[in-house]
């Protein structure tokens, strides 16, 4: 397998799996995120 | 495309709009609309940066020259951006992390005034309009679906807008988590199923001659430079300002940017061995739309409507992202401070969501313009560089103190020049069909020069650098900023309950 063969899976992995894992990565903040906003608004000079 | 693949792509739109409508409720001023409340986490910062900064022009534009070329399209002309983004994230973005600004030109107004900032809020606007994104989406349900281009682009133009207009930059980023998956998702599938059939990178190298796998490729050295030059609109690129003033610290944009810069350079070399693979398949297409080609020919039924998903996905986070920040320097950075600085937040808010409409319709109109993705790219980073690179980094790090002649006098050489040259290219150069550009041949003492159209930042920024030290030698210091004015520079005048 040449360096140019290897270094193309290396990204196709990393594409694939790497955007999966930020995506779930995400999935998690966004309760906070949103509660965020919901907070921002309850504040008296909103 | 079956039943199959067009339900994927209705079920795709109409998830894009739904969250603009969900995004919309959250929304109650201009900073929430624009920044999104200052509320952005790293990893929303990561998806939203990736599809964002990665376009049409980047899927089309790098495998066109991939296809032409081979691997000069990643180590020449996508490589340089990263270096670029990894300054932006460690150099510029923490300093600017220490000030309470909401763009791009309200850098330039806190240092120089509003002179340079109007300057800088036209270059950003334009740099902004999503018009290749556009045009990419029109081509797209036009060869795939078989809808006329002029209606496929409207169709586009006109969801993205909607769910921007409702949501801002939350809506925005949102839509972007959805559409960073699916653009990455789609794109690593498809090289699997088009290597399968390609024997792999070494059966490209068996198929193609030597010189695809050459890292420069055939082009002439100063095209190469041009292109790493473009890569200095990163520095300044008003989606990465937008995003670090939207971030809830500094530590966010740095992650963010770290992981994005990885997450880009593969996208990167995915997108060029798809370019050469198209190449080595002898596709017949326009070599902007040879991936297209390729992938269409090789994925089967439902596979197929995802990847188009995906390109539209590509597309659209793009142009809302871009449309968002063309419709906020038109409202707040150039209306308001020039015609009506006593606007409150509620009436920005509502003149930004109709500046938007306004900047659709300018982007829709300038579609058909360019030949060449990678030539519309270039001049577009090059007018937002040539008017505000040198003004930035001048205000940020020079020694003495930014004065407004100096600031103004740079913005206005290094965007006069660019456009100036341009011209000149347009109306006395000619289109080579071998380059896909135009060029102007000049007889200079019996010597021949070649201008490209591409060249305008190697004459745009030394005039910008030129202007800005005549503006220093030409006036006196300025004063030293007001206390308000070094704590924000966005007085907006709050408004509501």
């Amino acid at each position: 397998m040449s360096a140019w063969e290897l270094f193309t899976w290396i990204s196709i992995a990393v594409l694939v799996l790497g955007s999966g894992a930020v995506f779930a990565w995400f999935l998690r903040d966004a309760l906070r995120l949103l509660r965020g906003f919901d907070d921002d608004d309850r504040r008296p000079d909103a | 495309m079956n039943a199959i693949d067009f339900a994927i792509v209705a079920a795709y739109l109409a998830a894009m709009i739904g969250v603009g409508a969900l995004a919309s409720r959250r929304i109650h001023g201009f900073r929430d609309y624009f920044v999104a409340g200052g509320q952005m986490t790293a990893s929303l910062l990561v998806c939203t940066l990736v599809s964002t900064y990665y376009g049409l022009d980047v899927l089309f534009g790098g495998s066109e020259v991939s296809f032409l070329e081979g691997v000069v399209a990643f180590f020449g002309y996508t490589r340089p951006y990263y270096v670029t983004i990894l300054i932006a994230a460690f150099v510029i973005a923490r300093k600017l992390k220490h000030y309470d600004f909401l763009s791009l030109p309200d850098v330039a107004a806190h240092f120089y005034g509003n002179g340079t900032r109007a300057v800088v809020a036209i270059a950003s606007a334009f740099y902004a309009l999503p018009l290749l994104s556009i045009m990419g989406i029109g081509i797209l349900l036009d060869l795939v679906v078989g809808i006329p281009f002029v209606w496929g682009v409207l169709l586009g133009a006109a969801v993205s807008v909607v769910y921007t207009i409702m949501g801002g930059l939350l809506a925005d980023a949102l839509t972007d988590t959805l559409q960073f998956v699916l653009m990455c998702v789609t794109l690593g599938i498809a090289a699997v199923l088009t290597l399968r059939t390609t024997g792999g990178v070494d059966g490209l190298q068996a198929a193609l001659p030597a010189s695809f796998f050459d890292p420069t490729g055939t082009y002439p050295a100063w095209v190469l430079l041009v292109f790493a030059g473009s890569a200095l609109s990163a520095l300044i690129e008003p989606a990465f300002y937008q995003r670090i003033f939207a971030a809830v610290d500094y530590r966010a944009v740095v992650v963010a940017l770290v992981i994005g810069i990885v997450l880009w350079a593969a996208y990167d070399w995915v997108t060029t061995i798809l370019g050469m693979a198209a190449a080595a398949r002898g596709i017949d297409a326009e070599p902007r739309y040879a991936l297209l080609a390729l992938v269409l020919e090789i994925l089967p039924a439902g596979l197929r409507g995802l990847f188009v998903a995906g390109v539209l996905a590509t597309a659209m986070s793009t142009i809302d992202s871009y449309l968002l920040i063309a419709g906020g320097n038109l409202a707040y950075d150039l209306y308001r401070p020039l015609f009506r600085p006593e606007m409150d937040e509620q009436r920005v808010l509502r003149l930004a969501r109709w500046m938007i409409l306004v900047s659709a319709a300018a982007s829709v109109a300038l579609a058909l313009f360019f030949r060449s993705v990678v030539s519309a790219w270039i001049f577009m980073s090059t007018v937002l560089v040539a008017a505000a690179l040198v003004p930035l980094l001048a205000a940020l790090y020079a020694p003495w103190r930014p004065t407004p002649a100096a600031g103004l006098a740079s913005s206005l050489a290094g965007l006069g020049v660019a456009v100036g040259y341009f011209v000149l290219i347009s109306v006395f150069g000619s289109y080579d069909e071998e380059w896909a550009t135009k060029i102007w041949t000049v007889e200079l003492g019996g010597r021949s020069f070649e201008l490209w159209q591409e060249y305008a930042l190697l004459f745009a920024l030394p005039a910008s650098a030129a202007g800005y030290l005549l503006g220093r030698l030409g006036s006196r210091a300025a004063p030293e900023p007001a206390p308000e004015a070094a704590a924000g520079a966005h007085p907006l005048t709050p408004s509501g309950p």
